[in-house]
This record gives structure tokens, C-alpha cells and sequence, in this order.
């Protein structure tokens, strides 16, 4: 088990003798937020202590960066701070990701950059490599999120560095988000896993999907699980050579739209699928229903879809 | 890394701000986010010495104007401190407060530049010497139409940072005045004439020295005569006129160090002032003269 700091004492602690924390997996901080902060503390000061280790003769920074970069700013000398004793290296980043993932909304790529130093001082803890659920457990992140991460960590350099160059910004002006990736690399995999041969540099498919995203041929980030769909498309009788040619078009014709695309293919089927699951939904809740437990309303609405459905089936004939 | 404070997203912009100051007021010797006095509420995130001997504080934030600024100004402005503060932005994120804050930061003299990338820097006004910038505002209502443009023209000349060209305007007007006054009531014969003494000439009242003028106007003038016409005429509006007439002594060497810069700054703001309302005091008498039109 890691050896978690024992809670010390709270002090008051020169500012210019506190160091940011170089584990903080929180690369990036947006001037509009600390402002907001800055102002708080000049009107009311700093309300709860920030947390920090001795390191020689200086403070590192456990929890409060933000705070201290405020505190700094407005010139104040003191801040309150928690002492405690210096954490290991693990205990520091777990420290970090449990008092800040559950308490700030972190940018993803972030903890993603981060997680796998974690993930290796775990194996060494260990002696194996952890599963996701231990993972979960002592970061404070959900399965959901870290698997989110993973598709992140999995991204060339390049993209990576973009995204960075993007978090920078303020989130009205970021152009790429990582929930743009995460949709691409969802995509892709499937695309991948349906049809290898479609697929045969996925670095090349990447920046074809992104750059249609980029000339707004594609406008909505929702729309790349349509080319997952589209993909998937065969296992609802749509021929596989249809799906296909769709998903090529996709991937090498810059002016084709998966809107375009997805009616050209899959709309249809997915369409009727829909209505099948949900006449299947209806058939099986009536199935377990008795008929002295129908009221009157319920039963005026059943003589209604009976007579609709006859109609349809008798215009069909 | 340079920025330990700053926000990432305005990093290039607090770079390219001090590009600016550097090249264009010939700033130097710039220091990152480190205190200006001990007892001041910001670091701003340059500090660099002007040519002009003043200090540039230059804050790099999203907004032209914040809170903490206006307790920076407040704090220098009270002390009289050598200082121009401007605020270096980006482009507008919140565009229905980018107007206000900018109105907000001209009032309180601080300087707003946009850097944003691509295009040229712009600068919506300029800072205002903080030492400079308790200067009591003149009322236009107190200034007759036809002047008003000089004096605005002089306490710009003032909060722009050439505080000694600013008095030098403003004492300008009120020697135009005075003159104009001696000449008309010398012309409407209200100077006493001592025996054998010459008649003036013109040249006395445009060119002259101002000070043997003001001089022999209060030797000789008759104090009930212009009263008649000006009720507001006293002598001791000649008397306090005179006053002004050594101001040039008074600015004549440059501030060498930070300390005199501030001592200037606070001694030239009380002669501006105190020229100013006594202009003031001299449209008042001018005006049933008719010497205003």
C-alpha cells in the first residue's frame, strides 16, 4: 500500500518560498480563470490553506497552485499553507489526481500525459501491471475516463503538441478539443476492426478526418460515430461493398461529407433498425401485460396503433 | 520559463507587448512578475525603465481593466510614484465588457495596448504618469468656449508625460490674457500716466517682457476704473499673475533620478493647477471686457 503524508501543521508560509509542483499534471492555466480567482482573494483572502511539502528550504506546491500564483500576483506575503511531510513520487501524483481530478475540471490530455508515470510507478509497486478498476481506485478517475485518456496517450506527438497548443487558449477560441480526438479514434478503431484493408496507414486516415473537420466538411464532432455506424453497417444487411465504397470516399475524397455518406448508406437501415428495436421494446413490455390492467386511455392509444399498423400493412398489399 | 505567473493562452502576448515597448518608447531593462514596492497590491508582469525616466508597469490580462488595478492606481497615484501602467490584451473574449473596461482604464490613466497575432499592435490611449495623474481635472464649464481647446490641449500635453510643456502651455494662456487685459485698459486710458513719462508703445504689451508688464500694470493701473467695467478686478490678480512669471526656473533642469522625477512631478502638478484657477479667475474678470469672444 502507499505511504500516504501525515497531515501536519498549518502555517502561514512566505509566498516566494513556495515552488509549483513539477509532477502537477495540470499543464495549463488560463488567465481568464486565475483573474477570477485573483479578484476573490484580493476581496476576501485565501479561504482554505493550500497544501505543500518541505524540500530543503523551500515549500513544493501539493494543492493551491492556482491560489499561489493569485497570491503572488496581488504581492501578499504569507499564505496559509498545510505542511506536510514530503511525499514518495507515486503518493505525490496520486495526491494530485485525487485532490484535483475529483474536485477541477482537469483537461483531459493533461491526465492523460501523466497517467502513464502512473501506471509505471504502480507496476513497480505492484510488481505487476494494474488493472483499470486499480487504476480507477486510486487516482479517483472512472474506468470511463481513463479509458478516454488511453485514446489520447495512443495519439502521435504531433497531435498531441496541437492539442497542447490549444489548451492554452480560451475554451472559446480552441479550434481542436479533445473530445474531437476521442471521436476520431473511436471512428477509426471501428473502421479498423471492420474493415483492416480500408485502413491501411492510420496516421494518413487521421489527418483526412481532420482535416475535413478542419474545411467544416464534417461540422459536428457527433458525426464521426456515424462513420462507426456506417462501418457497422453490414451486420444490418446493408451489402458490404456499399458500406465500403462510403467509407473509402470518406477517407480520400475531401469533399465528401459522412452526412453524405451516411445517406447514401446506412440512413435507411438504421432508421428501420430503430423501429424494429422499439416495436420489439413495445411487444415485450405487452407480452408481460395482463388485459384487466389496461385502463381506458391505455386502450384507446393500443386501437389506435393496431389501426395504424393495419393500415400500413393493408397499403403495403 | 520566463512567465511563473502568467496564464499560458497570453504568454505570446505578454512576449510581443514587450517587443512593443522596447522598440517603440525604448524601454529597458525588463523584469518578469517581481514586486514594484513592497507594499503595492500587483506584480505586474513587465517592469522596465522608460527613456523618459518614468517606470513601466506593464500588466499582460484578458480584460483592459480589472479591480486590481484600480487599488494600483490608487496606491501610486496617492504617493505620487513615477509610474505609467499599461495593460497589455488579447483579442476581446467577453466583447460586452470590452468597451466599459477600456473606458474604466482611460479614466484612471492606465494604458491599454492589443497584441493580437498578425496584426499590427494597437494602442486605444495611453498611460498617464501616475505621479502626474492626481491632477485636479478642469471643470469646462469654467472655461469660456473659444479657450477651451487650449487648455484641453495643455493638461493632455501634462498627463501625456511632458508635465514641464504642459505648465509651459497653460502659463502661455494666462500671459495671453494678462496681455490682451493691458492693452485694453491701457488703450481705454485706465493707466495712470507719471509725469514726463512716454506714451507705451505696442510692442510693450505683445513682446515685451511679461514680467516688467505685469509690473508696471500694477504700478500704474487704476484699480476703481476697471472695477466700473469688471466688478471681479483686484490687484491681487495682477500680484498673483506675477507669480508665474519665474515658473521656467522652476523646471528648467531635468529629474536625474527616480526621487527627483517624483519631486518634479508633484511640484509641477501644483503649478499647473494653481495657474490653471487663477486663468480661471481671469476669464472672470475678462469677460464683461469683452476680451473672450
Amino acid at each position: 500500500m502507499t505511504s500516504l503524508p501525515r497531515v501536519g501543521t498549518l502555517a502561514d508560509i512566505p509566498v516566494d518560498r513556495i515552488r509549483p509542483n513539477p509532477d502537477n499534471p495540470r499543464l495549463t492555466f488560463r488567465q481568464g480563470e486565475l483573474e477570477e480567482l485573483q479578484e476573490s482573494i484580493r476581496q476576501y483572502g485565501i479561504q482554505v490553506p493550500l497544501a505543500v511539502f518541505k524540500s530543503g528550504a523551500d515549500y513544493v506546491l501539493i494543492d493551491g497552485e492556482r491560489r499561489w500564483r493569485s497570491a503572488s500576483k496581488l504581492n501578499l506575503k504569507e499564505v496559509p499553507a498545510l505542511v506536510q511531510t514530503e511525499p514518495t513520487p507515486l503518493s505525490n501524483l496520486l495526491l494530485m489526481f485525487n485532490i484535483h481530478a475529483l474536485r477541477e475540471q482537469w483537461d483531459l490530455l493533461t491526465i492523460a500525459l501523466k497517467l502513464p508515470t502512473v501506471v509505471r510507478l504502480l507496476s513497480k509497486e505492484l510488481q505487476r501491471q494494474p488493472k483499470e478498476a486499480e487504476i480507477a481506485t486510486k487516482t479517483g478517475l472512472s474506468r470511463s475516463v481513463i479509458r478516454r485518456c488511453r485514446l489520447l496517450m495512443d495519439l502521435p506527438q504531433e497531435h498531441k503538441n496541437q492539442l497542447l497548443a490549444e489548451l492554452k487558449k480560451p475554451k472559446s477560441k480552441q479550434e481542436l478539443s479533445e473530445d474531437l480526438f476521442i471521436e476520431i479514434e473511436k471512428a477509426l478503431r471501428t473502421v479498423i476492426r471492420a474493415m483492416p484493408d480500408l485502413v491501411p496507414d492510420k496516421n494518413k486516415a487521421r489527418k483526412a478526418l481532420l482535416a475535413k473537420y478542419r474545411t467544416k466538411i464534417i461540422d459536428n464532432i457527433v458525426d464521426f460515430r456515424k462513420v462507426a455506424k456506417i462501418a457497422r453497417a453490414s451486420t444490418l444487411g446493408v451489402a458490404a461493398s456499399i458500406t465500403k465504397e462510403a467509407i473509402a470516399r470518406i477517407l480520400q475524397d475531401p469533399k465528401y461529407s459522412v452526412a453524405q455518406a451516411w445517406q447514401d448508406t446506412a440512413a435507411e437501415a438504421y432508421a428501420e433498425h430503430d423501429i424494429v428495436s422499439r416495436i420489439e421494446a413495445l411487444l415485450s413490455r405487452l407480452n408481460n401485460l395482463e388485459a384487466a390492467a389496461l385502463d381506458d386511455d391505455t386502450r384507446e392509444r393500443l386501437s389506435e396503433l393496431v389501426a395504424k399498423v393495419q393500415a400500413l400493412l393493408d397499403s403495403d398489399e | 520559463m520566463t512567465y511563473a505567473l502568467l496564464g499560458q493562452d497570453l504568454h505570446e502576448v505578454a512576449d510581443a507587448s514587450k517587443k512593443w515597448f522596447a522598440s517603440q518608447y525604448g524601454a529597458t531593462g525588463f523584469v518578469c512578475e517581481q514586486e514594484v514596492m513592497p507594499d503595492l497590491p500587483l506584480k505586474p508582469t513587465w517592469q522596465a525603465r522608460m527613456k523618459t525616466g518614468y517606470t513601466l508597469c506593464l500588466n499582460v490580462q484578458p480584460t483592459p481593466f480589472s479591480p486590481t488595478l484600480h487599488e494600483f492606481v490608487n496606491k501610486c497615484a496617492a504617493r505620487g510614484l513615477p509610474i505609467k501602467l499599461w495593460v497589455a490584451v488579447g483579442s476581446p473574449q467577453t466583447k460586452d465588457t470590452f468597451g466599459s473596461d477600456l473606458k474604466q482604464a482611460r479614466n484612471l490613466g492606465i494604458g491599454v495596448l492589443q497584441i493580437i497575432p498578425g496584426v499590427d499592435p494597437h494602442e486605444f490611449h495611453r498611460a498617464v504618469p501616475l505621479s502626474l495623474f492626481a491632477l485636479g481635472k478642469t471643470a469646462p464649464a469654467k472655461v469660456p468656449a473659444a479657450r477651451r481647446e487650449a487648455i484641453k490641449n495643455a493638461e493632455d500635453t501634462f498627463l501625456d508625460g511632458a508635465p514641464d510643456q504642459g505648465c509651459q502651455a497653460i502659463c502661455q494662456e494666462l500671459e495671453l490674457l494678462t496681455r490682451q487685459f493691458a492693452q485694453l485698459t491701457y488703450a481705454s486710458g485706465w493707466w495712470r500716466t507719471p509725469a514726463n513719462s512716454k506714451a507705451l508703445r505696442a510692442r510693450f504689451f505683445t513682446t515685451d517682457s511679461w514680467s516688467t508688464m505685469l509690473e508696471t500694470m500694477e504700478a500704474r493701473l487704476d484699480v476703481k476704473k476697471v472695477a466700473g467695467k469688471s466688478p471681479q478686478f483686484t490687484k491681487q490678480a495682477v500680484v498673483r499673475a506675477r507669480s508665474f512669471t519665474d515658473w521656467r526656473n522652476s523646471v528648467s533642469h531635468k529629474p536625474k533620478t527616480v526621487s527627483e522625477l517624483r519631486t518634479r512631478d508633484a511640484r509641477l502638478r501644483t503649478m499647473f493647477e494653481a495657474t490653471r484657477d487663477l486663468l480661471i479667475d481671469w476669464y472672470v474678470i475678462a469677460k464683461p471686457l469683452g476680451l473672450l469672444a
